[in-house]
């Protein structure tokens, strides 16, 4: 079950985006938009996908001491063809476009100066505001501020502080 | 909901309730008269959240997305964003998403006649219409942006003073007799805005002190506080000019909290356009609201006027149609009957509704329109867009969606030879000249240059557009890297809006479709657009020369993208491009719907007279910009208001 895998998800995920794991799946979570991500993760892809790719990062995690650290080194390998198919490749990088965007990436490629278009299909009303591009603007969702009037007026947190702690 | 007819009848019938159905309504009722609205949408909703549940769900983020009927549905090969067929809809509306299938009329309300011209730069060269409205209690004014500018004396007399369009009836002093209005309508809408900066900025089109919303007067609100994105156009843009006329920047007046009050203090949800969600920008409901508590006012939903019925010269009665379900058939309908009638239902649907009312002897070509005036001089403010990356972080996407502006080129001699326009500066990064947040991202994860951050792309200037010249082009990014350059990027984006004035032309109209209809058996909407005057087309020559120098100024790099050749035939034509002058334009629409039933002072060029009471039925009015003879250079919603409260007077003078 892809659910089993849901601590290697983060890990994973971590790597993947940038964001420190309590950022993006903290302990006190709830909204618990994980779970949501790795549904859809697992839904979107072919049978058995998600769960392969979760197994070879648990492999490599695990090969790697099990501990957190290496997280982006992990999925820079993956990425870069250790262990895993174009087709899984292109997975992992919809998983972050999920986690930024909130929605589940559709990716057209041509030869094109563009190279193509991606189009994305939201997955809640939760999983926009949650997605990480607002916290990598320094900003809140459009249409949902957790600030106060005037906040526009004066500079923001520094970027660590979005990347590192739930907003 | 029945309506009960008062004793001695309704005195006044009014179809919409968007701001200035809301206000005529609300003003009459206070005085103590019986009101009808008939109103085709859905009420207002007990709470804002399900529309904004819609909105965070919606795949398309547009103007109409939150409010039904529903924009977006399943997917298909031609329909890619599920598109609703509008024949099965009561109240259809033409939504932006639209533009783009404007050949369709499956899947676009409005339906359009094959391309006229056989070149871009041809002028008679038929376009797609840039904007878009609501057919919801509250109307429009739920997806405005809350500009609360006047226009000036110069733009009620074009033709006197540029030789170009028409004036309003009286002219100049037509700004002299609104006034009163202007300021009663700052208090309606409940503008926050400082006096100085805008005292400053009239003076400089010769408005003195006292003309600016009349003699001591100040706004409802402080005014709101400039972003960080505002502050390196003020510091930067001072030493430029554009056609002589030097460039400032001026904190806009808008329609929203700046204190907390009877709305909520604006919690800079950059969100203004399409859904506030904490209302602390004005919408038309909240007039609306305060209408129904005179005790006076009654309101009708789900009732769609259908025809106006005449008996001599006056207005009897106009017939509805009402339904239950938006996709459901027809569940009834009726007559509302009152001593004066108002129209108050855009400039898409009042004109539709006078042309379709024409089995009255005597009116064979629609009510009011002996003149053959209705449906004509359909305008916009057609919109430029510019954007590009600043050197510093801006932090875009931060407060609400525009604090200031660059008004000082609204006027001057210039305007005998090419349009005016207002310069709106954005604060939400690329997310409408680009669809940002999503593009840039996409590019970065699956290696695209959708936003020429990516790739091999060079600007107009020969500038190299690839944000990280240590990166090979098309890199695909991931971790920390992605994040930071993800965020290097997002808070340095800017985005100039140039509102370009555009001049009545007969021929751009509102017609009825002969073949289509919406579910309830009513014609729809056929649309015949063009931009054929050079003073129009001079304008995006002058915005797109003024955002480069700008940037420059700046200190930024300029992104705006110069878009490929139109194609003009088969189900993918272009719908807002155009060539002039070697260089290719895309337009966009403002949301503001302007003319076809202006004022005028001759009953032979014009639908109503300065009163806003039709030439042919003098128990009939019309309100909204479906009345304004020029787009003038504000955005039009505070000229809206202050005409819907000078034709309550009217009426109430009428009324006695």
């Amino acid at each position: 079950m892809v659910f089993d895998y849901m601590d290697y998800f983060v890990s994973m995920s971590v790597g993947l985006t940038g964001f420190a794991s309590e950022a993006i799946a903290p302990e006190i979570d709830p909204v618990g938009i994980k779970a949501v991500y790795l549904q859809a993760f697992d839904e979107k892809l072919p049978d058995g996908m998600a769960e392969q790719i979760l197994q070879r990062y648990k492999a490599l995690f695990d090969a790697a001491g099990g501990k957190p650290g290496n997280e982006e080194q992990l999925v820079g390998q993956m990425l870069a063809g250790s262990g895993t198919s174009p087709a899984q490749i292109l997975a992992m990088r919809q998983l972050i476009f999920l986690w930024y965007a909130g929605a589940w990436p559709t990716v057209q490629y041509d030869n094109s100066p563009s190279r193509g278009q991606t189009f994305s299909s939201v997955i809640s009303a939760e999983s926009y505001t949650q997605g990480l591009v607002w916290r990598v603007m320094q900003s809140h969702p459009m249409g949902s501020s957790t600030y106060n009037y005037g906040y526009w007026a004066a500079d923001p947190p520094p970027l660590s502080a979005y990347l590192e702690n739930p907003v | 909901m029945s309506i009960v007819t008062p004793p001695g009848g309704f005195d006044v019938v009014i179809v919409g309730s968007g701001i200035s159905g809301s206000i005529i309504a609300y003003q009459l009722g206070k005085a103590g008269k019986k009101v009808l609205i008939l109103e085709g949408g859905p009420p207002v909703p007990k709470s804002r959240e399900d529309y904004m549940q819609t909105f965070f769900t919606a795949d398309a983020k547009t103007p109409e997305s939150p409010y039904p009927p529903t924009t977006q549905g399943a997917s298909g090969t031609d329909n890619p964003l599920g598109q609703p067929d509008p024949a099965t809809l009561n109240t259809p509306r033409y939504t932006v998403l639209q533009i783009n299938a404007w050949q369709d009329p499956k899947q676009c309300y409005f339906v359009y006649g094959p391309q006229a011209a056989t070149s871009a730069s041809d002028p008679q060269m038929t376009f797609a219409f840039g904007s878009s409205y609501e057919r919801v209690a509250g109307g429009t004014t739920w997806h405005w942006l809350g500009t609360s500018l006047m226009h000036l004396p110069n733009d009620f007399q074009l033709k006197t003073k540029y030789g170009q369009g028409v004036d309003w009836p009286g002219g100049a002093n037509f700004y002299t007799q609104l006034l009163p209005y202007y300021r009663a309508a700052t208090e309606v809408i409940g503008v926050s805005s400082d006096r100085d900066p805008m005292v400053d900025l009239y003076k400089t089109f010769n408005v003195q002190p006292n003309g600016v919303y009349g003699p001591d007067y100040d706004f409802p609100m402080p005014g709101i506080v400039p972003s960080t994105n505002d502050a390196l156009y003020q510091q930067n843009v001072t030493a430029l000019k554009i056609d002589g006329i030097p460039l400032f920047v001026t904190p806009t007046p808008q329609g929203r909290n700046s204190r907390p009050g009877k709305r909520r203090q604006c919690a800079g949800n950059t969100n203004c356009i399409p859904i506030c969600p904490i209302q602390a920008k004005y919408d038309g409901t909240v007039t609306l609201a305060q209408a129904l508590q005179t005790g006076n006012v009654q309101i009708q939903y789900q009732s769609v006027a259908s025809n106006i019925r005449l008996k001599g010269n006056q207005v009897s009665g106009i017939d509805y149609l009402s339904y239950d379900t938006q996709t459901g058939p027809s569940t009834g309908g009726g007559t509302a009957v009152g001593k004066r009638y108002v129209l108050a239902a855009h400039a898409i649907e009042t004109p539709k509704l006078l042309l379709m009312s024409k089995g009255n002897p005597g009116y064979p070509n629609g009510v009011a329109n002996s003149s053959d005036q209705v449906g004509r001089n359909l305008m916009d403010h057609v919109m430029y867009l510019a954007w590009g990356l600043a050197k510093k972080p801006v932090y875009a996407y931060r407060g609400p969606l525009a604090t200031s502006g660059i008004e000082a080129a609204r006027d001057g001699a210039f305007r005998s030879q090419r349009a005016a326009y207002r310069i709106e500066i954005g604060n939400e990064g690329w997310n409408w000249a680009a669809n940002d947040p999503n593009t840039t991202l996409a590019d970065f994860v699956f290696g695209q240059n959708n936003s020429q951050l990516n790739g091999d792309s060079v600007n107009a200037q020969g500038t190299a557009l690839r944000f990280d010249p240590t990166l090979p082009a098309y890199s695909q990014l991931f971790g920390s890297k992605l994040a930071t350059t993800l965020n290097d990027v997002y808070i340095r984006q800017l985005r100039l809006g140039y509102l370009i004035e555009q001049v009545p032309d007969p021929d751009n109209r509102v017609t009825l479709s002969s073949q289509y209809k919406d579910r309830l058996g009513l014609p729809r909407p056929q649309v015949t657009y063009r931009i054929r005057e050079d003073y129009v087309r001079n304008a995006f020559v002058s915005a797109k020369q003024a955002s480069t120098q700008i940037f420059k100024a700046l200190g930024a790099t300029e992104y705006t993208r110069e878009p490929q050749n139109a194609q003009l035939s088969g189900p993918k034509a272009s719908a807002t491009t155009f060539r002039y002058q070697g260089q290719n334009f895309i337009f966009y629409g403002a949301g503001h719907i302007i003319g076809t039933y202006r004022m005028g002072s001759s009953p032979s060029d014009s639908v109503l007279n300065a009163r806003q009471q039709s030439w042919d039925h003098d128990n009939l009015y019309m309100v909204g910009s479906g009345v304004f003879p020029t787009t003038a250079t504000a955005n039009p919603t505070l000229t809206i208001a202050a005409l819907a409260l000078q034709a309550a007077d009217n009426l109430l003078h009428d009324l006695g």
